[in-house]
């Protein structure tokens, strides 16, 4: 049959189909060529990772949020590159009393981006507001030092002018504490403090974070946010520090890591850091390090830890978790985690005061498995079968495959793994505390009080369920403390008690921060909190 | 005709009510959402669902209110956006994916019939094997090895064109080879089959040996008639590229349906997935619809062997 | 008439199976299949195939493919090439499950469609419709979040998504067959239909379903590769040639081999079993002469 064709109509067919399509191939290279992608000056591209849960910063408690907050908005401090409290809303302040009052002069000329004046009213509402039991907001503890803060959190108190914060006046705001507290400024430079504005809250209500309602005081002001896609913030031409140099911040969300790579590569996006940077890369440049300008890295006051639901068996059981905590080798984490992690056995990082140095001798895992067989499961036997829930993300992967192949290999017991998506994983960790999660908690002030109390009893972000009065008035006692001294062998005392003795973590090692930069930017500061401000940032030609 | 483009899209409704149901019961079941007992959130936001879903009614009723808001085309509530309607955000994100859909199926159909084409004719030869041998790779490789592949050659490489994201046309060309991969081996193979059988058919040698040119009889008859396999699958067809969706909308940041799909789901967003799963089953009942109506329409007489 | 119905079939498997290793593309496809699967096997009963085993860990991370390590060892210092046998068993096994889902349920539900004919048949079509409104991957993701992950949920969801096509093909067999002489004369002679089903229909239908049957697996494959990249498959330290290859995926450009040696595998069977389908079909198929 095929052959009553002649060849020569088949041939005029295929030869037009191959003239196009290499005239097809030929002008797209061509364009593509011309089309060089290259950045925009005035304009810095960074990828969030993922969307934000929440813009409400007296809800919100994970770094993409404060990723976004913290270039939006300032408050009555703000934090300097090396990490001190410098004034912001606030002009001055006088501490009195012996550090238990706190008097902040706001400044006239902080405006919010309607243009209405920030007052020491917006501060107050906002500080109500991350008290009111109803808000629900996980970041409520961090005010806990101020009179009658716990009280009217808890539902105890329901007067909240009881609570011990005023303005005075619109340009006066006072603050009184229930016990002297060293760190507290830092506290007045974190977002859950920041000021909030009563009436586009009451008027748009859970609406009131969409661009359009939102309304802040800091350097950008929130333009666009195409939901699992992106944010756009614009420069705050009324920002009372000066019109920063960049006209516009594109905050992609790319949760795959190689993609975002692969887009800084491409020179789509000006700056990533390890949400963007796969593992294999960062070794990479790592041993390149002095020959790579675009490469910088800090270590960051950022702890990974695992954590235990304390009233789920078998880590009801203190011998359990302690023959956990044993039987993980955490230099080899470190190794296998190739981004300059360092361990940790206990839960203070350096240079914090009450820093312990890494003990290696505290894997043990002959020991651990006594441990084990006291707790009633010799050599792994009986063991419940237990899941460790993680998010989703690349370098944690890694780390709880690491962990289950340990608790294999040293205990003979195996944990499923569980992974969620990060805002599930929030959720889920908040709701209904699995066994065992991997953690981690990034400083939000360079204090250890930051780290410590996390674990007493009342705090929003203690997933773990163990409550020790004990530790709490171990930390309660170290945070008034004046003389850091003392302060530091009473913090050491309770980072023991948790790490060693009760252990409902197990603290694992520090993260570090590996960012690459490109040449075109200038003006981005690392800092130990892991807190990226781009207010001093600009993008050349 | 008439009364055949109406049969269909009353059989629609059926399907749609069927689906919507499944949807529905597949709901409840999916543990860690708003109705899963375990959760203990805060009394404020239970009460806040409670009073929105009736989560206090019997199951009939709650059907019956979730039908009754399907049908006035209110998708309703998106559980993780606050309280932003998944109409607004499905109107977002329908179009992106349907400029990536539409761009990956002309490209399929471009490259894969002329594949199917030439090695139809030259069957039996190097060139028959070769177009085949392309064409069964593009479905031979899962969908994230081919992005990966696509990333590091156009854009890491040769770095011409951008590798993620959708900020500009051309953002478009990646993703929509990568997703074109599948339906185009899918469209070469069937073209050529069809070709094929056609060839065989006694009125097309009639035709030949009545003495029609040889170009008239391919133009006329082999061609017209290997359109139907193609319409035919066109059902088919939309559901590979959706379901490609998925995977490509995800390696290139891209946000169409199928990435909120996904990340729905993982969300327990419950709202925005059942949205989403109405709307491709609408995108998918439509096409199969035309398809159905063009069949008809170009000859109701042959038959052709479903693949 | 029952041995006179088995002849012929007898005869037309013996000239199919002769055509198909006439085609030297197609014994090759067969033959790698083969080799596949006696690895896949071999590993199944716990035959050790190399020196390490597959959830070994070591100190030895990231290694190139050298002598100690044929395909290189990954992140946690396991060896590859371990894995990936390790990997055959789950990833063929769940590939010839599906099919076996698929050839159990389709075919039946094809069968008693297309015998029955009417409104049954009507009716049935009305499902198999409604099975196809919904995209596959959907219906596979949502399964596998009720479900939960592991096998059990994996090849229920996919098996889920494989059964259409080969209901709908028996369904057109059987209606075929079912005017042809030898099943009138059944009819006449009293056989139940299920009897007229097993014994005289499904065997001259085979041949169709089993090249229907030869695509689902190389789909399945796929498709669950794809889970595992979209972070639904099988949780560590379990791996298939798709969780391993979506791990591989972050390294492209560092260690590419984490990523080549999965896909090669993967590649290599669907493609075995897209040209091996090819061929059946083209030795069954008695209009295209060679």
């Amino acid at each position: 049959m095929w052959q009553i064709m002649s060849k020569g109509s088949t041939n005029s067919y295929l030869l037009v189909f191959a003239l196009l399509s290499t005239l097809g191939i030929t002008w797209l290279v061509f364009a593509g060529i011309r089309h060089k992608v290259t950045h925009e000056a005035g304009t810095l591209r960074l990828n969030l990772g993922a969307e934000p849960p929440s813009l409400d910063w007296a809800k919100a408690t994970d770094a993409t949020s404060f990723d976004v907050v913290s270039n939006i908005m300032v408050g009555l401090t703000a934090y300097t590159p090396n990490l001190s409290c410098a004034p912001a809303c606030a002009g001055s302040w006088e501490i009195s009393d012996k550090g238990r009052s706190y008097l902040f002069h706001i400044r006239p000329n902080v405006l919010w981006s309607d243009g209405k004046a920030v007052t020491a009213y917006d501060f107050e509402y906002a500080w109500r507001r991350l008290l009111d039991p109803k808000t629900a907001g996980p970041y409520a503890f961090f005010l806990y030092d101020v009179e009658n803060a716990f009280e009217f959190n808890q539902g105890k108190l329901v007067d909240a002018s009881k609570l011990g914060f005023k303005a005075i006046d619109a340009r006066t705001f006072i603050v009184h504490l229930r016990r002297p507290a060293a760190y507290f400024l830092y506290l007045t430079a974190f977002s859950p403090t920041f000021p909030q504005r009563q009436d586009i809250i009451e008027r748009y209500g859970d609406r009131w974070t969409e661009p359009g309602n939102l309304v802040s005081n800091g350097p950008f002001v929130l333009k666009q946010w195409q939901h699992e896609y992106k944010i756009e913030l614009e420069q705050n031409p009324l920002y009372f520090g000066g019109t920063p140099l960049l006209k516009k911040i594109k905050m992609f969300m790319v949760p795959e890591q190689s993609t975002a790579f692969a887009l800084y590569e491409n020179n789509e996006l000006d700056f990533i850091d390890n949400r963007s940077f796969p593992t294999s890369e960062v070794e990479l440049y790592r041993k390149m390090n002095q020959h790579c300008p675009q490469y910088h890295e800090t270590s960051l006051l950022r702890v990974n830890y695992l954590g235990f639901n304390v009233h789920k068996p078998p880590f009801d059981s203190i011998a359990v978790r302690k023959a956990i905590s044993m039987a993980v080798d955490r230099q080899r984490l470190c190794r296998i985690l190739r981004h300059g992690e360092k361990p940790i056995s206990y839960l203070i990082p350096k240079p914090l005061l009450g820093f312990s140095p890494f003990d290696e001798n505290l894997f043990n895992p002959a020991m651990a498995r006594k441990f084990l067989a006291s707790a009633g499961y010799p050599d792994g036997k009986n063991f419940p079968d237990v899941y460790l829930l993680y998010p989703h993300r690349e370098d944690t992967r890694l780390l709880v495959e690491a962990i289950q192949d340990e608790l294999k290999r040293n205990l003979n017991i195996h944990i499923d793994l569980v992974n969620q998506e990060w805002q599930v994983y929030l959720q889920t960790l908040r709701n209904n505390s699995p066994p065992i999660y991997r953690s981690a908690w990034g400083a939000d002030y360079p204090d250890p009080e930051t780290f410590m109390n996390l674990f007493t009893s009342h705090n929003g972000n203690n997933n773990t369920h163990w409550a020790n009065s004990a530790y709490d008035q171990m930390v309660s006692k170290a945070a008034c403390e004046i003389n850091s001294a003392t302060r530091a062998q009473l913090y050491k005392k309770a980072d023991y008690f948790l790490c060693n003795q009760e252990v409902p973590i197990v603290p694992l090692n520090t993260a570090v921060q590996n960012v690459l930069i490109k040449p075109w930017v200038s003006g981005i500061e690392l800092n130990a909190l892991d807190l990226q401000f781009y207010s001093n940032v600009s993008v050349g030609d | 005709m008439f009364r055949l483009v109406v049969r269909r899209i009353l059989l629609m409704l059926p399907l749609l009510w069927l689906i919507a149901t499944a949807t529905f019961l597949l709901m409840r079941l999916l543990p860690g959402g708003p109705f899963d007992a375990e959760k203990n959130l805060p009394p404020e936001i239970m009460a806040n669902l409670k009073a929105k879903y009736h989560l206090d009614r019997p199951l009939l009723e709650q059907y019956g209110y979730y039908l009754q808001r399907l049908v006035k085309g209110d998708l309703g509530m998106s559980y993780k956006y606050l309280d932003r309607s998944v109409n607004d955000i499905l109107s977002n994100a329908f179009p992106v994916s349907l400029v990536l859909g539409t761009v990956a199926l002309i490209l399929a159909i471009s490259v894969g019939m002329p594949l199917g084409v030439v090695a139809a004719t030259r069957r039996g030869t190097i060139v028959d094997a070769l177009c085949m041998a392309v064409s069964t790779i593009g479905v031979s490789l899962p969908g994230f090895v081919m992005g990966a592949l696509l990333i590091f050659v156009f854009g890491i490489w040769l770095k011409i064109l951008p590798v993620a994201l959708w900020e500009s046309g051309w953002h478009i060309i990646l993703p929509a080879i990568t997703l074109a991969c599948g339906p185009t081996a899918y469209i070469a193979r069937l073209t050529r089959v069809s070709i094929l059988q056609v060839f065989e058919m006694d009125w097309v040698r009639t035709a030949r040996i009545k003495g029609q040119s040889y170009q008239q009889t391919i133009i006329k008859h082999v061609l017209r008639n290997a359109l139907i396999p193609i319409v035919t699958v066109f059902g088919p067809l939309t559901a590979i590229i959706i379901t490609g969706s998925f995977v490509v909308e995800y390696i290139y940041a891209i946000p169409g349906m199928g990435r909120f799909f996904v990340t729905a789901v993982s969300n327990r967003d419950y709202d925005l997935v059942v949205g989403t799963t109405l709307i491709f089953a609408v995108l998918l009942i439509v096409a199969n619809t035309l398809v159905d109506i063009a069949y008809h329409m170009l000859d109701p007489r042959i038959q052709v062997d479903t693949l | 008439m029952n041995l006179e119905s088995l002849n012929l079939v007898k005869r037309s498997s013996n000239a199919t199976i002769y055509k198909m290793l006439k085609m030297p593309v197609t014994t090759l496809a067969s033959g790698i299949i083969f080799l596949l699967c006696v690895i896949a096997i071999l590993s199944l009963l716990g035959l050790p195939l190399t020196a390490y085993a597959y959830d070994q860990t070591s100190e030895q991370i990231l290694c190139a493919p050298s002598l100690s390590h044929w395909m290189g060892t990954d992140e946690l210092g396991r060896d590859l090439l371990t894995r990936i046998i390790y990997g055959s068993r789950l990833s063929i096994s769940i590939g010839f499950l599906v099919a076996l889902i698929a050839f159990l349920f389709g075919t039946a539900y094809g069968a008693i469609a297309g015998f029955a004919g009417g409104r049954v048949d009507t009716l049935l079509m009305r499902g198999i419709d409604l099975a196809y409104a919904l995209p596959d991957l959907l219906v596979m993701i949502l399964i596998g979040v009720v479900v939960g992950r592991g096998t059990k949920g994996i090849l229920l969801a996919l098996g889920l998504v494989s059964w259409m096509g080969t209901a709908r093909l028996v369904r057109a067999q059987f209606l075929h067959l079912k005017h042809e002489e030898f099943i009138e004369a059944a009819r006449a002679f009293g056989l139940e239909p299920w009897r007229i089903i097993v014994r005289h229909l499904l065997p001259n239908a085979i041949g169709p379903i089993i090249v229907s049957l030869t695509f689902i697996v190389p789909s399945a494959i796929l498709a669950e590769s794809t889970l595992s990249f979209i972070g639904l498959g099988l949780s560590p330290p379990a791996c298939s040639w798709g969780t391993l290859a979506s791990e591989g995926w972050r390294s492209l450009r560092t260690q590419p081999y984490l990523i080549f040696w999965p896909s090669l595998f993967i590649f290599v069977t669907v493609l075995s079993f897209n040209l091996l389908g090819d061929g059946l079909a083209d030795a069954l198929d008695p209009k295209i002469r060679k």
